[in-house]
Parts: structure tokens; C-alpha cells; sequence
């Protein structure tokens, strides 16, 4: 059961108390954020450095791609951005599940909050540039993050463990679901975005740009 | 006495050094292939007619041999006094091959570390404290060891194996290779550069169109998809080499439970061909190139190096 006394409003903290807090204990991370006046913009915060972190680990596609210097730039602010609006995305998605699936009412804010703070793993994203290990490197991180999403939900939405992972699974089975219905118009609209940075039709796909038989035929000979 | 701060900040440098050199290493082949120095990434068949070509030498020339030298590299030249004389040797071994020396295998611009580049005076420093027997040796080593995972990455692997493969065309024909001539293509991998050789063989073979041959001396190497377009490979192992060992425990393709895996399949096929030296070591005193030390026979082991691969080359 979440401690209710822990609203109380107590003195700003900063992202790097947050961070270190969160590697001490999920619970206190988030005790600690939501006493925070400043808590709205330290969700922000941790979900913006994490969107940029993700960028520039995932930035050989547009490297690849041969994207130009500012157009790379662009590029990077854009993927951040479109992080972001995920973010918000997963935070309705689980919102909706929690209320509908398991009748949990909680204040969006704090769900918010605590999908937010369960991106604190994906700020260091950015690993994945690392030669050889940078995709195992994000693949741990992931699911680091996925095992902190299911932890603070269970004490910010007052689940029990199986409660808060089902919620986590249903809502990322939802967000498939839009993907591949009414969602498809909006990942149109993304792409398009991503391409208009860019300057270029991105191929997002590294396997198909290098290890097809269309690509080998498209250099050397 | 050292306390422990000063152990714990000395460690703190290290590993700090480690995590920036890792995650900085692919962006040279990548600034590359996205023509972000100056230009249009360079292209084979565009970039080809300005590349200086000599006039093929006189003697009567069966094959080439690219020699891709160990991550203790630094430059272009070989400058590593045992390296030096394995090429003389070896050249005096197989008189109807030319041998291509002068290819810095770690920088996919062939841009030596101690020149051209803004961190070249901390490099020379580097080399400097090296030949003085310090620490330079260790990151010298390490940032070359991160170039050799830049090519054996999925992601990145394609970007820096076709910029080795350039690399390894222009010298080839600096030397006097005439490409869609068919002339067989050796490439001797010592350490890292085995990685090397084996990236960019995909790469040489489409261009080349000749029989590519891989020697890997000691060589660090992963399960990479170059093995499909070579002819053969043939892995020199020391048995208390413990560096070639990195490939085979770090890069997963070469597991023997992943059987599907380019290297399996390579094995099984009959591609690869396993040579053990006994009591052999990876560089130095003990090493493969090293003449003071002898098999129970006599013979040095930077001889039994030179005549394993003399055998390999006439075979």
C-alpha cells in the first residue's frame, strides 16, 4: 500500500537525487519525486534526457542513411520529440487499462509519474553506441525498465505484483493494437516526419539497407 | 603508499576512459560513410581512377599478399621491428607475391593515429610512452580493440568492413594489382586485423572478383559474413595465445551450440583450418614473430610462422 502521508509537498529535488534515489529504491524514488514540488518537470525532465539518449544510441540509421550534419541534428531533436509523445501515449494507454481493466482510478498525474520515473533506465540509452555490445547493452535496459514500470505501479496504483504486470502487458498489447489499427495514420505521419528531417526516405531497417541481396547488388558491382 | 582514493580515482579514470573510447570508436567509419568529411562518401568505382596506380612490377607475379597489421598499430608503416622482419622474410619466402604493407587496418580513412587528426599529439605521446616501456601500449591496444568491434558489429560492421575494403583496394592497386584480372588475394590478418581481413573479404570479392584467402595469425575474429565469400581460411593459433581467445569467448557466432552461425557453417563446410602452435604466445618474447624463440626442433617460432604460411601461399 503506498504511504498517502508522502504527498505532502517537501523541498525541489534535482534529476541526479532522483536518478541516485531511483538506483537505491524504486519506492523511494518515487516517494521522493512525488513530494517534490518541482515533480511535473522532473517526469519531464528524465523522459526528455531519456528521448535524447535514445536518439543518439539509435543515430547509426540516420548515419547509414547518410543524413547530412543539421539534417542529423534535426533528426535527433525530432526522434526525441516523438520519445516523448510515446511517452505520453504508454502513460494513457496504462492509465485507461488500470481504470477499465482492473476499475483503479488513480490521477493521470501520477500515472504519469510513474511511467515516467520508470525511464530512468533509458536515460542511458545512449550505451548502445557502444561497438558490439550497444544492442545486448539496450535489450538490459529495456527491460531493467520494464521491471521498474511494474514495480512503481504496483505502489503508485496500489496493485498487487501479478495486478501490476498484466496492466503493464495488457497496455503494451493495446498500444500494438493501435499500432495496427487506428494508430497506423499517426506512425504514417511519424515516418513522414522522420523523412522530411532527414531530407530522404529513411530505411529504418539496418538489415534490409545492408544484408539484402538488393543492397549487395546496389554497391560494389 | 597509494591510498585507496587515489586507487579508487585511478580506477574511476580508467574505466571513464574505457566507456568515452568505446562509445566514441564507430564514429570515424560512420562520419566516413555518410560523407561527412568533405564530399560524397567515397564510392569504389568513382573513387578508383584517382588512386595513384604503379606500374606492375617486373618479375613474374602469381599473387598478392595484404599483410593487415595487430592492434598494437599505429600508422600506415609497419614500424614494429619483429613485424618487419616477417615481411622481409616472408618475401624472401614467396618471391612471385607482392606483398602490400603499408595499410593502417584500425582507421577506415587510413589516417594514422599519431598524424592528421585532432588527437594526434595526445597519440604521440601515447606511442612515446610506449617505446619508453609505460602505459601507452595498453591504450593504444584498447582503442584499436574497439575498431576491431566497430567491424565486427551488426550495425556498424558494413559501414567499416567496406571502408577497410577500400582501403585494401587502393593499396592493392597502388602495388600494382590490376582489378577483374583474377589474381589471387591473400589477406594475413596478425591479431585484430584477422577481423579486418574477414570484414571486408565480402566487400573485395564483389569488387576483385578473384580468389580471396585469409590467413588469421593469432586473430581475434567473429563469426562475420565475409567467411561465405572467401576461399579459405586458415587460423594460426598459439596455444598460450590467450588474445585469439577473445574471439572465440565474446563473440557469440562462434559458439559451437550456435551451429547455424557463419562460422559453424564455415567450419563444417571444410573452410577453416585450424593450425596449432605449441607453446606459442601472441606477441613479444614467445610470440609468433618472435626469432629468439624455439621449438623443441630448433627452429624459431618466427620461422615456423614464415614457413607455415609459405606452405599455405604455394599451396
Amino acid at each position: 500500500m503506498f504511504a498517502y502521508h508522502l504527498w505532502q509537498q517537501g523541498e525541489p529535488v534535482s534529476l541526479w537525487y532522483i536518478v541516485f534515489a531511483f538506483l537505491n529504491s524504486n519506492a523511494k524514488a518515487f516517494s521522493t519525486a512525488l513530494e517534490s514540488p518541482n515533480r511535473n518537470m522532473l517526469v519531464l525532465q528524465v523522459v526528455t534526457v531519456a528521448g535524447f539518449s535514445d536518439a543518439v544510441g539509435q543515430s547509426v540509421v540516420l548515419f547509414a542513411n547518410r543524413v547530412a550534419p543539421l539534417r542529423f541534428v534535426i533528426s535527433v531533436l525530432i526522434s526525441m520529440l516523438l520519445f516523448v509523445l510515446g511517452y505520453v501515449v504508454w502513460v494513457l494507454s496504462l492509465w485507461l487499462v488500470a481504470d477499465v481493466v482492473f476499475d483503479h482510478r488513480v490521477a493521470l498525474w501520477r500515472a504519469g509519474a510513474a511511467v515516467g520515473l520508470s525511464y530512468v533506465p533509458l536515460m542511458l540509452s545512449f550505451l548502445a553506441l557502444m561497438p558490439y555490445f550497444g544492442s545486448s547493452i539496450l535489450r538490459l535496459l529495456n527491460i531493467w525498465a520494464a521491471m521498474a514500470l511494474v514495480n512503481i505501479l504496483r505502489f503508485s496504483f496500489d496493485f498487487i505484483w501479478l495486478e501490476a504486470a498484466l496492466c503493464a502487458a495488457i497496455g503494451l498489447a493495446f498500444i500494438f493494437i493501435l499500432r495496427l489499427t487506428i494508430g497506423r495514420p499517426v506512425l504514417w505521419l511519424t515516418l513522414r516526419l522522420r523523412n522530411v528531417a532527414a531530407g530522404k526516405k529513411l530505411q529504418l531497417d539496418l538489415s534490409k539497407l545492408f544484408y539484402t541481396d538488393e543492397s549487395n547488388d546496389s554497391r560494389g558491382e | 603508499m597509494i591510498g585507496w582514493d587515489t586507487l579508487y580515482t585511478v580506477l574511476l579514470i580508467i574505466l571513464l576512459w574505457l566507456l568515452l573510447s568505446a562509445l566514441s570508436s564507430p564514429f570515424e567509419a560512420l562520419g566516413w560513410w555518410a560523407g561527412w568529411y568533405g564530399g560524397e562518401a567515397i564510392e569504389a568505382q568513382e573513387a578508383a581512377p584517382a588512386y595513384k596506380v604503379m606500374t606492375p612490377p617486373a618479375r613474374d607475379v602469381s599473387r598478392y599478399i595484404v599483410f593487415l597489421t595487430g592492434i598494437a598499430g599505429v600508422e600506415q608503416k609497419i614500424y614494429l621491428p619483429n613485424e618487419r622482419e616477417f615481411l622481409r622474410r616472408l618475401d624472401a619466402a614467396v618471391p612471385n607475391a607482392i606483398i602490400v604493407d603499408d595499410i593502417f587496418p584500425y582507421s577506415v580513412t587510413n589516417r594514422a593515429l599519431t598524424a592528421q587528426r585532432v588527437f594526434a599529439w595526445f597519440w604521440r605521446y601515447t606511442l612515446w610512452r610506449k617505446e619508453h616501456g609505460g602505459w601507452g601500449g595498453f591504450l593504444i591496444n584498447i582503442r584499436n580493440l574497439f575498431q576491431v568491434a566497430v567491424s565486427a558489429d551488426f550495425r556498424y560492421g558494413p559501414m567499416y568492413n567496406q571502408g577497410s575494403a577500400e582501403l585494401i583496394i587502393r593499396g592493392l592497386r597502388q602495388h600494382g594489382y590490376r582489378i577483374g584480372s583474377g589474381r589471387p588475394v591473400v589477406l594475413i590478418g596478425y591479431s585484430g586485423g584477422g577481423q579486418i581481413a574477414l570484414g571486408a573479404a565480402t566487400y573485395l570479392k564483389r569488387q576483385l572478383k578473384a580468389p580471396i584467402r585469409v590467413i588469421g595469425l593469432g586473430g581475434v575474429m567473429c563469426s562475420d559474413i565475409g567467411l561465405n565469400s572467401i576461399e579459405h581460411l586458415y587460423y594460426i593459433r598459439g596455444t598460450r595465445d590467450l588474445v585469439q581467445q577473445i574471439g572465440a569467448i565474446f563473440f557469440s557466432g562462434r559458439w559451437p551450440l550456435l551451429s547455424g552461425s557463419y562460422w559453424n557453417r564455415a567450419k563444417e563446410a571444410g573452410k577453416i583450418t585450424i593450425l596449432r602452435f605449441e607453446q606459442v604466445s601472441h606477441n613479444g618474447p614467445g610470440g609468433y614473430l618472435d626469432d629468439d624463440s624455439h621449438f623443441d626442433d630448433g627452429q624459431s617460432y618466427l620461422d615456423k610462422t614464415i614457413e607455415t604460411m609459405t606452405e599455405i601461399l604455394n599451396a
